[in-house]
């Protein structure tokens, strides 16, 4: 692996310099779409889930979809920073701080949504823990939803933890070259002392590969619970064996996507081409095209399961796919996924970085669809009656999406200007 | 800590000590004398009366604190169950309808009550000309009495009837022509064995449909019978007819010409072989047979259905029409309405009442403007809101509602019936309609009210004579009715039978035709403010908030028309623009439409719901309208349904509702690892008997406090009732099947909902009850998603904001009024089964499940619904399932539901197609 000469002072410029118009103009339009999402959610609470879409009959609407979505793109974060760690792929070096960054912000995001989707958010946010009582009045534990609460806490928690272990070496470095007197003191304090002795870099290096290790396991785990939410319920087309691995599939393929879009955006704006190759560029996107295939086989043992099942509401739900007012985003959604990756069979196109952007951008998009016919378009067909009932999101309910997306690129820029987002005790010459 | 710190935390903590003081003491006073009889907290039940036209229905009314919370049915000697339907249901809801609440006025301006009236009364008895008062037709003998003393007093004052039904009156001058008898006969559905009704919605649009829906249902032999529907359009009866004919209404008269002849044995002109079999099936065998026409009938058609009808055997012994009874309140229309016409047109009216009629709704142009040709000032009206007419008049008091006031009235079982106020007049300002012509009576100085006071003591002295015997009244209305029968057989005889009318062999043109009918849901319109009625959907088509113009497919596409346009529908220089809704069943050529919505008055709720089908009536049109133009506006509307598909996807659940076999097979036991120690509640309902008549689903809206949601939420999907009743068909061999599908909380032995709640809020209860704890919910909606019936219902909105007074009164105070955000669903009445747990427990013997039950069960007038429990192996439900084959719903999720359904199919029926 090569190392990245001058990332120190680069890390240290991206810091220290002014912000740039370009940087105050988008932090500007991220915190205008985060408020556009307060604004959503403000109306969700005081008017009542009468501003959403959702209905009777599909009573799940965007707003499981975002949580299910942002939850699988902290996944690539955790997939980069500590999979690869354990397997020793050395190219992860100049990506996964940003990565575990982009964990973080992600699950803060998914967390939300179902807090505000909720139809009395105030009483959820403390009910869903358990918490010893008087009344001896616990959680339910059979349902997916307590099993969510639990994952979600344990993997953030960890891959907090994650991401400050590996942020310590580089804030000692850097406690003594920022300008800022806050930020100095800041670095000071959660630096802990740290200051490289060959003692601490052994407790060091036990320490991270351990939790390394436990982050891998829930890689794994977490989306499979997110996945049991729809799994062990009695819903046609959700009613399925294959959603854990397919869920975890796809939220690695997402993540992926993700990561590669947001870290060429920063890479042009502060020069990394300068210091840094494309080859972990080429090595996302293999990642990407490896998933992509597996997904594909997802979608067609759903639809071929659906066959062999023989049972009419579960074929119901697929003719529904294909022939409702979802077509479109169905057959989309095959094209995003599945038609697409395809284009890194070729190793020019993986390490063309802007269309590189474009393809993982809509690979995004795709991935999103994908959890709205899936929550969606299982949900609009009962056993019972024939015609489905449709869904259409309202304004609160594409706000919400706006102000998800806000908050994310919001807390990633402030982000990048007050940490080091390359790891510069693992690139420094 | 220093000193000074010391002292200043000290000060700060006794200002918040003094801060969190208790208010000052405030001395409550308790009720030292309390009303006897009533006890907070415990229902009483008073025996009252509620009429639908001419249609009396004793009814028991729950009151609660002196306030009425729930009606119920008056249970009559020699009836099964209920006779109870939606209107009476929902009878609460305009009580307490704050749009009610209006002043009487004089030309606009508020005035007191005795002021208005004394106006109306003066100007009424002291015009030279005639005073017409125009009412609704009723059944009530006193008001009759009443007429007939005024008229004798001062024959200037007339009384007229206008029935907002049945513009020609053709089944009266039939009646009247061959029969000679004034009125309509009521016939026996009990004792009939096959009933063919010839477009005549027995059980939906027909006032009458709960008595005909007890008597069918609940008769003794109910599943040999068989009832043939030839209509039309598709009504309710035609949904649960074992045998339907979508016939052009052009037809029907030869149809009828064809039957009479195949009786008589001659040439039958057409071909309706199907039919004919049936009836010859039946025809000769000792069984009873009755043919039911439509009142919108032709005079022609309606004297050979006498005539099919005396051929028969329906007026002999055992026949249906062998009681030979009249429905009271059906004589001498025609003439009363003819005469008014007269009157009117050759200007001889000087004062014009409405006595609780709204005309200037319903009547068609010539008859609204020959009401107009009346000066405004000489118009009065006296109805229940301020209406169309009651804009249209000078002066107006605010109507009483049945509920507030002294009535009577004969049912049509023939029970004098006394209706007693169950609540002081909410409305200061109202009036009823007897009071009224009280004060006629008074003031015309009539020698029989001068030693009265009130229409009370006038009802009392003319039910007990002059020797009042305080028991024997007091007996009536506690009962609720008088012992004895009031109707007795009357003479017939057949005229004109004899005389071989020719009949017109030409084919029939089959030309476009509008058929209008009252609406389902609300009548002629006098219950459109009503939002439980509103939103109640539509029987057939399922349609709430409105009426639509119904056609099958062919008829549309013939037209340019496709569901969800806007056509715009002319006639007699009037136009009406209306959605369009495709219901394949209807005949071909035929457009169905719902009369009573699109009123420009009377309420907020009223107000802008659909469109006035009336305006596109003239004097001479009968119900059938053939002289119109149709075409499309380009303009669609989203129509709002709560079920817009029919078919039946699921075939086991086909095969479970119409194939099911009759024999009964043995069911696996359930495999649930709890056992069911004391009670175990369940509920068995039959599809064959459900109308979908809606008076359950009204009933279950008023015992649990469920909201109304509005016309926007419903087209959202956002439906509230927790008890909806689906329609499915499917073909059968070469017939259409239809089957009403009541759907509600299953109440799953292994219910889906139950593990995925992540609060616990819905659980299973020791009784097999699914169980909602309301304030523990969060509303993740986890369980709505997990049903696979989807009959959880969700608050999307704070429903409980939008309750004006005094309409809180409504409330059933035993039931939780849910917030907005949580999930909610049917609760199997736990607050009734609650209630009989108490009063168990007091009286120290198990809870008795007879006399336990749910609103919809109690409300049913066909029995359809069995509530109880099955660890009883007495109780009325076992029993019945120990003789029944029955399905649960969706079987094949083993979610094993407390509700078992027994299907369709019939022995009667497997044994004739096997023949």
């Amino acid at each position: 692996m090569k190392k990245m000469p001058g990332v120190e002072n680069m890390l240290i410029h991206i810091i220290n310099d002014k912000t740039s118009w370009k940087y105050r103009l988008t932090i500007s339009i991220t915190l205008l779409m985060t408020l556009i999402g307060l604004a959503g959610a403000y109306f969700t609470i005081n008017r009542g889930l009468s501003s959403w879409g959702i209905h009777n009959y599909v009573s799940w609407g965007v707003a499981i979809v975002s949580f299910v979505f942002w939850i699988g793109i902290a996944h690539a974060g955790t997939l980069i920073s500590a999979i690869l760690y354990m397997l020793n792929q050395e190219w992860r070096a100049p990506l996964h701080r940003a990565a575990e960054a982009m964990t973080i912000f992600s699950v803060i995001v998914a967390a939300l949504f179902p807090i505000i989707h909720t139809g009395r958010p105030w009483f959820s946010l403390y009910w869903l823990f358990p918490y010893p009582n008087q009344m001896g009045m616990w959680v339910n534990f059979s349902s997916p939803l307590v099993w969510d609460i639990f994952a979600i806490l344990t993997y953030f928690i960890l891959s907090l933890c994650f991401w400050y272990l590996g942020l310590i070496p580089d804030l000692a470095i850097l406690k003594y070259k920022i300008k800022s007197k806050t930020l100095s003191r800041l670095y000071d304090f959660f630096a802990l002392g740290w200051s490289g002795s060959s003692k601490q870099w052994k407790v060091y290096r036990n320490t991270y590969v351990t939790l390394a290790g436990i982050a891998t396991a829930l890689v794994i785990s977490v989306h499979s619970i997110v996945s049991t939410d729809f799994a062990v319920t009695l819903v046609n087309g959700w009613h399925s064996t294959i959603f854990p691995p397919y869920f975890v599939v796809g939220a690695i393929m997402s993540g992926c996507a993700m990561v590669s879009c947001i870290l060429i955006v920063t890479r042009y704006s502060f020069e990394i081409g300068k210091i840094s190759g494309t080859e972990h560029y080429d090595k996302l996107n293999k990642i990407i095209l490896a998933t992509s295939l597996m997904l594909s086989y997802c979608y067609l043992a759903e639809l071929f399961f659906a066959w062999y099942s023989g049972s009419s509401s579960e074929l119901g739900i697929i003719y529904g796919r294909v022939y409702s007012d979802y077509s479109l985003l169905f057959f989309a959604m095959l094209f995003l996924n599945v038609v697409l990756p395809q284009l890194y069979w070729s190793k020019s196109i993986r390490n063309n970085l802007p269309i590189v952007f474009l393809i993982n951008f809509l690979i995004n998009i795709g991935m999103w669809l994908e959890r709205f016919i899936i929550v969606v378009s299982s949900l609009f067909r009962t056993s019972l009656s024939g015609k489905p009932e449709m869904y259409y999101p309202t304004l609160t309910d594409i706000s919400l999406i706006i102000g998800s997306f806000g908050l994310f690129l919001t807390m990633y820029l402030i982000f990048v200007r007050i940490f080091p987002i390359i790891s510069i005790y693992e690139n420094k010459e | 800590m220093r000193r000074r710190d010391f002292i200043q935390g000290l000060g700060a903590a006794m200002a918040l000590n003094a801060a969190a003081c208790r208010r000052p003491e405030q001395r409550a006073v308790p009720l030292v004398n309390p009303v006897e009889y009533v006890i907070p907290g415990v229902s009483n039940y008073y025996s009252t009366l509620f009429t639908l036209q001419n249609i009396a229905f004793p009814i028991l009314v729950e009151t609660r604190d002196e306030k009425p919370v729930k009606i119920e049915a008056n249970l009559l000697p020699g009836r099964k169950g209920a006779v109870s339907d939606k209107y009476m249901q929902s009878a609460l809801y305009s009580l307490y309808d704050p749009d009610r609440f209006q002043n009487a006025s004089i030309e606009n301006k508020k005035t007191g009550k005795e002021e208005a009236i004394d106006k109306i009364i003066k100007s009424l008895a002291s015009s030279s000309g005639i005073s017409a008062v125009i009412t609704d037709i009723s059944c009530s003998p006193s008001s009759l009495e009443m007429k007939k003393q005024i008229s004798i007093a001062n024959p200037k004052i007339m009384f007229f009837e206008m029935n907002p039904l049945d513009r020609n009156y053709y089944l009266q001058e039939a009646n009247k022509a061959v029969l000679g008898l004034d009125g309509e006969l009521l016939p026996d559905l009990s004792a009939a064995d096959l009933i063919i009704t010839l477009d005549s919605d027995i059980f939906g649009t027909d006032p009458l449909a709960a008595y005909y829906a007890n008597s069918w249902f609940q008769s003794q032999n109910f599943e040999e019978n068989r009832l043939i529907a030839i209509e039309a359009g598709l009504s309710p009866t035609g949904i649960v007819a074992d045998k339907r004919f979508a016939i052009h209404p052009d037809k029907f008269e030869r149809l009828l010409n064809d039957i009479n002849n195949l009786l008589e044995q001659k040439a039958v002109i057409s071909q309706n072989n199907e039919l004919y079999n049936e009836i010859s099936d039946y025809f000769g065998k000792n069984k009873s047979i009755v043919i039911l026409g439509g009142k919108q009938l032709s005079i022609r058609a309606h004297t050979l259905i006498i005539k099919i009808n005396k051929l028969l055997g329906a007026f002999t012994d055992g026949g249906a029409y062998s009681t030979k009874s009249i429905l009271p309140g059906s004589e001498g229309r025609k003439e009363s309405e003819k005469e008014l016409r007269d009157l009117l047109t050759g200007n001889k009216i000087e004062n014009l009442l409405f006595l609780d009629i709204n005309p200037f709704y319903f009547a068609e142009s010539t008859l609204k403007n020959l009401i107009s040709k009346v000066p405004i000032n000489r118009r009065f009206a006296i109805n229940f809101y301020k209406d169309e007419t009651a804009e249209n008049c000078s002066v107006f008091i605010p109507l009483s509602h049945s509920l507030e006031s002294w009535r009577d009235a004969v049912s049509p079982d023939g029970y004098y019936v006394i209706g007693q106020p169950v609540i002081n007049p909410l409305n200061k300002n109202s009036v009823s309609k007897e009071e009224f012509m009280f004060l006629i009576c008074k003031n015309l100085n009539i020698s029989a009210f001068q030693d009265l006071n009130t229409f009370y003591d006038y009802l009392r002295k003319s039910c007990l004579g002059d020797a009042p015997d305080r028991m024997s009244w007091e007996n009536a209305l506690r009962r609720g009715y008088f012992e004895g029968k009031r109707i007795s057989a009357t003479e017939i005889k057949f005229n004109q039978l004899n005389s071989d009318e020719k009949i017109i062999d030409i084919a029939p043109k089959e030309e476009l035709s509008l058929i209008i009918t009252p609406s389902l849901n609300i009548f002629d319109g006098r219950f459109a403010n009503c939002a439980w009625l509103q939103e109640l959907p539509h029987p057939v088509s399922k349609q709430c908030w409105g009426n639509s113009l119904a056609m099958n497919n062919r008829t549309a596409v013939k037209q340019g028309l496709k569901e969800g346009d806007i056509a715009k529908i002319e006639s007699n220089g009037n136009s009406l623009e209306l959605s369009v809704l495709i219901i394949d069943e209807i005949a071909n050529d035929v457009i169905c439409c719902e009369s009573g919505y699109g009123r420009s008055a009377g309420g907020n709720i009223a107000k802008g719901t659909g469109g006035n089908i009336n305006l596109l009536f003239d004097t001479s049109s009968d119900t059938i309208l053939q002289v119109f133009k149709i075409y499309p506006t380009g303009k669609t509307y989203k129509i709002a349904r709560t079920q817009t598909d029919f078919s039946l996807t699921n075939l086991k659940l086909e095969k479970d509702i119409f194939y099911q076999p009759a024999e009964i097979q043995k069911k696996k036991s359930s495999d649930s690892n709890f056992e069911y120690t004391g009670n175990r509640w369940a509920m068995a309902i039959d599809l064959k008997k459900c109308t979908a008549c809606g008076a359950c689903q009204i009933a279950c809206q008023s015992e649990n406090n469920i909201p109304s949601v509005g016309k926007d939420e419903i087209i959202r999907g956002r439906n509230m009732l927790w008890l909806n009743i689906e329609r499915y068909t499917t073909v059968i061999g070469k017939e259409r099947k239809h089957v009403n599908l009541p759907l509600l909380c299953q109440h799953c032995e292994k219910a889906p909902c139950e593990n995925v709640c992540p609060v616990a809020a819905t659980t299973h209860s020791p009784e097999g009850i699914n169980e909602m704890t309301y304030n523990r919910c969060i509303g993740a909606r986890f369980c709505m998603v997990n049903c696979p019936y989807k009959i959880r219902r969700f608050n999307f909105k704070n429903h409980a904001k939008d309750i004006h007074t005094p309409f809180e009164n409504i409330l059933n105070p035993d039931v939780t009024v849910r917030m907005q955000g949580i999930a909610e669903k049917c609760t199997f009445c736990i607050q009734r089964i609650n209630e009989a747990r108490k009063n168990a427990r007091k009286s120290g013997l198990a809870i008795d499940d007879t006399k336990l039950q749910t609103a919809c069960q109690q409300s049913c007038p066909t029995g359809a619904i069995l509530f109880g429990n099955i660890n009883n192996k007495e109780s009325a439900i076992s029993k019945k399932l120990s003789c029944t084959q029955y399905f649960k719903l969706l079987e094949e999720l083993n979610t094993q539901p407390s509700i078992s359904y027994i299907g369709l199919n019939r022995n009667a029926d497997t044994e004739r197609a096997a023949k």
